[in-house]
């Protein structure tokens, strides 16, 4: 070990050895893709479509003529995900308004529910999704500012509020996309705060939120 | 190795974790997973051959442990057994060794190093003494003990260095004769004697 030479050769990676490094990466973390569509069994390819199953909330992956036979039934027992993904600007939820909401985390998405007949909210954690019990009067307050809420399509779209730190991102998007995160914030969580990774994959699920809104149409998602 | 390939083989190292940065902040999921899954595949097959590969040599007895104690001193073979973590030392006692090795130099600055504990592969070092700070930085003295860390054991997850501090920000314990204080006489002059 020098003492005297400040200069290196190479830039410095000070947090880890390159084979903690390589271990992390490689560490398995998201979940396993299904292979097969649940209602047929055809072999689905990544980036396959869903359908909801409202009664039991319940998402399930589907093949492509399986989605379109379900998306043409009325009084449906399965639903079909739509893909719209859409940045809502000029959507207004105030500090109070989001306080009202009482979501113990800065982070949610919401939808009417069929089966409820109500809007429910969920959270993100660790242990996966959770329920949040949801006050009918902050829902319609926020409705009252933003009509277009009332647009959302049930089961199967929610309005999802990114309020982490700094951000302030309001989309509307297929609830799988929900899940997704969901997911996400579950397999990369660590310790008792989060930690950096979930920080990061959150930050990168946000951007592909954005990148799917700009581009509708190329954002076929898993 | 000579002194270029040394520096080809840490250029080869860091490329990795550039390589990793890269895949992390690829926009399409699919993409990086099936290049971590394709990564971890191929090192499997490696890790598992490489293991039969030392149980052979460690069947030789007398001269396979010669040879054992030879690849653990290359510094590429070394670098494929950390690896796959079949190296016959240990993490805790790797970093013991580099610790130990740094002992003399860092006692040239009056500095004692410590180590706290290796627990879930995160080294904790302690410093102490009273340090001069007259031939590095803070930031030289880190980077020179972590370089040394992460050569010994880049399977170490991370490393905590506990007070840590600027020099000047050390309380001396060394008491201050009052007489030596200097006095400044009705001239306005100082009259320090010390």
């Amino acid at each position: 070990m020098t003492i005297a030479e400040p200069q290196r050769s190479h830039p410095s990676f000070p947090q880890q050895g390159w084979v903690a490094a390589l271990r992390g990466f490689t560490r398995k973390t998201s979940p396993v893709e299904a292979g097969r569509c649940e209602l047929c069994g055809a072999e689905i390819l990544p980036g396959h479509q869903h359908l909801v199953e409202p009664a039991g909330r319940r998402l399930l992956c589907c093949c492509q003529a399986c989605a379109v036979l379900f998306s043409n039934q009325a009084a449906a027992k399965y639903r079909r995900v739509p893909e719209r993904t859409e940045l809502l600007r000029g959507f207004h939820m105030s500090d109070l308004q989001w306080d009202a909401l009482r979501i113990p985390i800065d982070l949610a998405f919401f939808f009417r529910s069929s089966t409820t007949q109500g809007v429910v909210g969920f959270y993100p954690s660790p242990a996966g999704a959770t329920e949040s019990l949801l006050s009918f009067a902050a829902w319609e307050a926020l409705v009252a500012d933003n009509p277009m809420l009332a647009e959302l399509e049930s089961d199967v779209e929610a309005l999802l509020v990114n309020r982490l730190e700094e951000a302030r991102g309001y989309y509307r998007v297929p609830i799988d996309r929900c899940y997704e995160l969901v997911g996400l914030i579950r397999a990369h969580w660590q310790g008792l705060a989060g930690g950096a990774e979930v920080r990061d994959a959150i930050r990168n699920f946000f951007a592909r939120i954005e990148e799917a809104a700009r581009a509708p149409g190329l954002g076929s998602h898993a | 190795m000579n002194k270029d390939e040394s520096q080809a083989f840490e250029r080869e190292l860091c490329r990795i974790q550039e390589l990793i940065g890269a895949l992390e902040d690829l926009a399409d999921p699919q993409a990086r997973e099936r290049a971590k899954e394709l990564l971890q595949v191929v090192l499997d097959l490696h890790g598992t051959g490489l293991a039969r590969l030392l149980e052979l040599v460690s069947e030789a007895e007398e001269a396979g442990q010669k040879l054992l104690n030879a690849l653990a001193q290359d510094e590429q073979v070394r670098a494929l057994l950390l690896l796959h973590g079949v190296h016959p030392e240990d993490l805790e006692s790797r970093v013991r060794k580099a610790v130990d090795t740094m002992h003399p130099l860092l006692g040239t600055q009056d500095i004692q190093i410590e180590l706290l504990s290796v627990a879930e592969d995160k080294v904790r070092l302690r410093l102490q003494g009273d340090w001069q700070g007259q031939h590095l930085t803070i930031e030289t003295l880190r980077r020179e003990i972590e370089e040394a860390i992460f050569e010994a054991a880049p399977d170490a997850a991370g490393i905590e260095i506990e007070d840590l501090m600027e020099p000047a920000a050390r309380p001396r314990e060394i008491l201050v004769p009052v007489s030596s204080i200097p006095r400044r006489n009705k001239q306005g002059v100082s009259a320090a004697e010390s």
